[in-house]
């Protein structure tokens, strides 16, 4: 490598497979910010090594870095290229190989068939140090941790993704000043993964075990790292996912994907003490069935008054709502339900989301008390708590 | 276009016909509604004896009092008038759904095309008079017409108790001999203007030409002629069609100014349960609190919060309530006026925290004490930590039945008002 180095002047050229290149930026991307206000975040950092390239970017909520083995590398360096240009033209280039580059003027250059590009450098190798040696690093970009050979936990990446998808959907939109919950909650212990999302309104927990999960381990995350994996992890071939706890970061890897997390401060509420561990009224459900009557009723319900009436009697359950002025719906469906008849009030909204991530065709209502918090058992160890609405008109 | 027929109800003296109600022997004398004269009360409502006097609604209590030596004197019961209110109301809403109330004690019906159905609207006017007298002993007073304005003009034409009926087509007659000012719209100084202009009734007023109209009013100048013609579209808005309401607020004028914190949290828990409890009767939520202090030397300071969650829950809202008080108080002068707003109203239902299960219990308590206020009035129970204030001097019986023990700290138990001195907790 240092010969290398030596030789070139630290003048980095490669090539590679555009399509390669392509995918590589595009898994980077999310991690460009848009509005930086530092300029090297709005860049992305190609780094060739000795037989691959690296492409990281960070906004410094997330962080991904992403590694093609299809190139072949003549010198190695590095540059930070402006982001956004990147991926486009990358994208845009009508060519199988991309041979790239650091010019005399040390910009980034790239050649693909007839087209030639050209993006200026934020910073790159070829930047003198002050002794005048070749920079080795870039003294700019945030460093973003390396990940080792072993993981905190691993779990199946299919798996990881179900968890994500039924706590996702749950997580808060708006800051909370006691909690940190825009965040979703990542916690090992026991044995197992659990992932919790909430609002404050309504709680989503999943549990599943997990190899390695000895050590405890907790830390609260922001969404977007999660949905970075959620869309890109898919589309790598490997079936595990490797997590690092990395005290302010949580680090993931996918095959060839490394994404990372900033774990937000604050203490996350305690979502074993709100799930109820019981109630009087237990309730099974059909869940197409239970989602198809809830979308009908909510179409007469506004969003300033997202609001269905369940009214449950023996083996049946009727959903009802009232649009002000434009009229009224009601949907009848049975259920297995013994009991007294009892009548609460949801948010539609609410309901049809905590469905939608269901994972079997049936699910479970259990209440207490039609103003107390139920609970919606949706799959096995996956719990849903749902605060009812009241009203005293 | 099809004829309208519209309605102007008007409950006569509606606060002291209320009064007469529950106490016949106020039947005959000069009566006002209001608070007592040593606490800045003013005139709420004067029956047509004190009238006579000169007296009338928005004078200072203690000026009624002078002009008229023996006036009884009521103070006012608002949860009475509206439940009063709510009576005849529902009773005019049997025959038509387009009713619109403006306010305790008015409100417009629309019967058009109703006629087959329920005959002349005279005479559902005549019915509608009959019904709330023999039903509810209460006077109303109907205008009838083609339109909300001269409906609403007759009826004030008519009163006391009576039924005016203006023919389709003979508006600008009925109004012609009418003075400016009883043109709803034209106030003191329009008519002011208008009398500067020689302009004293209403027919020259419709008679002036537009353009000459213009020139002094501006655009209102020709839309204040045709008024005067008795023209008018205005549609009668059923609630459901009215625009929704913008805030609900109350405030006081303290007896005597004070800076003493424990009566102003008194004063301020008070206003805002009435608020909270108008909000809820209203099936609304707010989103915004704005609490205003006058303070002695008359500066007005107002400020705001804004709920994550809109709320009708009487401790989410006195939390925030009580910090800004805390802060608006640092400025250590004799407090004139308190006012809470609640703002930001939006139809809803309340839901709750998972991470305060309290508030879901309370809302139980809150319903109960809503049930007794509607019942009793709101002197019958109160919140715990109000009970004890020095803003509630502890004055009256307890309902009969509760039995509770002293409250302490930041708590929400109900406590009846029962004698004894003010500093005391109610029971010991």
């Amino acid at each position: 490598m240092s010969e290398i180095l030596t030789k070139n002047a630290s003048a980095m050229k490669f090539l590679i497979d555009r399509p390669a290149f392509r995918d590589a930026l595009q898994r980077v991307e999310m991690a460009v910010d848009r509005k930086p206000t530092r300029p090297v975040l709005g860049g992305i950092l190609i780094r060739a090594e000795r037989d691959s390239v690296v492409v990281e970017a960070t906004d410094l909520e997330i962080a991904v870095r992403y590694r093609i083995e299809a190139v072949q590398v003549d010198a190695e360096g590095w540059a930070i290229v402006p982001g956004r240009e990147l991926v486009e033209v990358v994208r845009d280039l009508d060519a199988e190989t991309v041979s790239a580059f650091l010019n005399e003027q040390r910009q980034f250059e790239m050649e693909a068939g007839e087209d030639r590009c050209t993006l200026v450098t934020m910073e790159s190798s070829a930047d003198p140090d002050p002794g005048g040696a070749p920079r080795k690093k870039s003294q700019q970009f945030p460093e973003i941790p390396e990940l080792g050979a072993e993981p905190d936990v691993v779990l199946d990446k299919a798996t990881f993704l179900q968890m994500v998808a039924s706590t996702r959907f749950a997580v808060s939109r708006v800051h909370d000043s006691r909690f940190p919950t825009e965040g979703i909650l990542f916690e090992v212990k026991d044995g197992a993964v659990t992932m919790v999302g909430t609002d404050g309104r309504r709680l989503a927990c999943v549990r599943r075990p997990a190899q390695g999960a000895a050590s405890q381990q907790r830390s609260v995350l922001l969404p977007k790292v999660l949905d970075q994996i959620a869309r890109f992890g898919q589309e790598e071939p490997a079936t595990a996912l490797e997590a690092f706890f990395l005290g302010n970061q949580v680090g993931f890897r996918v095959g060839r994907l490394e994404s990372f997390g900033r774990v937000l401060e604050g203490e996350y509420p305690n979502y074993d003490s709100v799930i109820p561990k019981g109630g009087k009224h237990v309730l099974r459900a059909q869940r197409e069935q239970l989602s198809k009557k809830l979308r009908l009723a909510s179409h007469l319900t506004t969003d300033a008054a997202a609001v269905v009436r369940l009214q449950v009697a023996p083996d049946t359950m009727e959903i009802s709502a009232e649009h002000e002025g434009r009229g009224r719906a009601a949907a009848t469906l049975e259920v297995e339900y013994e009991g007294p008849g009892f009548t609460t009030l949801f948010n539609p909204i609410f309901l049809l989301e905590g469905l939608k991530a269901a994972h079997g065709e049936g699910v479970e209502l259990q209440m207490e008390d039609p103003a107390r918090p139920a609970r919606f058992r949706l799959g096995e160890d996956y719990t849903y708590v749902v605060m009812p609405l009241t009203t005293f008109a | 276009m099809r004829e309208r027929s519209v309605l102007h109800v008007d409950l006569d003296a509606f606060f002291v016909a209320v009064e007469r109600v529950r106490d016949p022997r106020l039947r005959g004398r000069p009566v006002v509604v209001g608070g007592a004269p040593e606490q800045r009360g003013v005139v709420a409502a004067a029956s047509y004896e004190a009238r006579e006097h000169g007296i009338h609604s928005a004078m200072p209590m203690g000026q009624a009092l002078r002009l008229c030596p023996h006036l009884v004197r009521v103070p006012g019961d608002s949860a009475a008038y509206e439940r009063a209110s709510r009576d005849v109301f529902r009773l005019l809403g049997d025959y038509t759904p387009v009713v619109e109330q403006v306010s305790v004690d008015e409100g417009y019906l629309d019967l058009t095309g109703t006629q087959r159905l329920l005959g002349r609207a005279v005479d559902v006017a005549g019915r509608l008079q009959r019904e709330v007298k023999e039903r509810l002993r209460l006077d109303l007073t109907v205008g009838v017409a083609r339109n909300r304005l001269v409906s609403k003009v007759a009826s004030d034409f008519a009163k006391p108790a009576g039924l005016f009926d203006v023919r389709p087509g003979l508006e600008a007659r009925f109004f012609a001999p009418l003075p400016v000012r009883a043109l709803p719209g034209i106030g003191p100084v329009t008519g002011k203007r208008l009398a500067d202009l020689n302009i004293e009734r209403l027919g020259t007023l419709a008679s002036t030409e537009e353009w000459f109209l213009e020139e002094v009013f501006g655009s209102y100048g020709p839309l204040l002629r045709s008024r005067a013609r008795g023209e008018d579209d205005t549609p009668v808005c059923p609630p459901w069609e009215l625009p929704e309401q913008k805030s609900i607020g109350h405030e006081e004028t303290f007896a005597r100014d004070s800076a003493d914190f424990e009566l102003l949290r008194g004063k301020l828990q008070e206003l805002l349960e009435q608020a909270a409890r108008r909000l809820r009767h209203e099936g609304l939520l707010a989103r915004k609190l704005t609490l205003k202090l006058r303070y002695a030397d008359f500066v007005s300071e107002t400020r705001d919060w804004t709920f994550p969650n809109p709320t009708d829950h009487d401790m989410e809202l006195l939390e925030p309530a009580l910090e800004l008080l805390q802060r608006m108080a640092a400025r250590r002068t004799l407090v004139r006026l308190l006012g809470v707003r609640l703002g930001g109203l939006q139809r809803g239902y309340w839901q709750g925290s998972l991470w305060d299960a309290r508030r879901v219990r309370e809302r139980r308590l809150i319903a109960a004490l809503d049930r007794v206020a509607d019942r009793y009035g709101t002197e019958g129970l109160r919140i715990g930590r109000l009970a004890q204030s020095p803003a509630f001097p502890v004055t009256k019986r307890p309902v009969s039945g509760w039995v509770q023990k002293p409250t302490r700290g930041p708590s929400c138990i109900p406590s009846a008002h029962l004698p004894g001195p003010a500093s005391r907790p109610p029971c010991s």
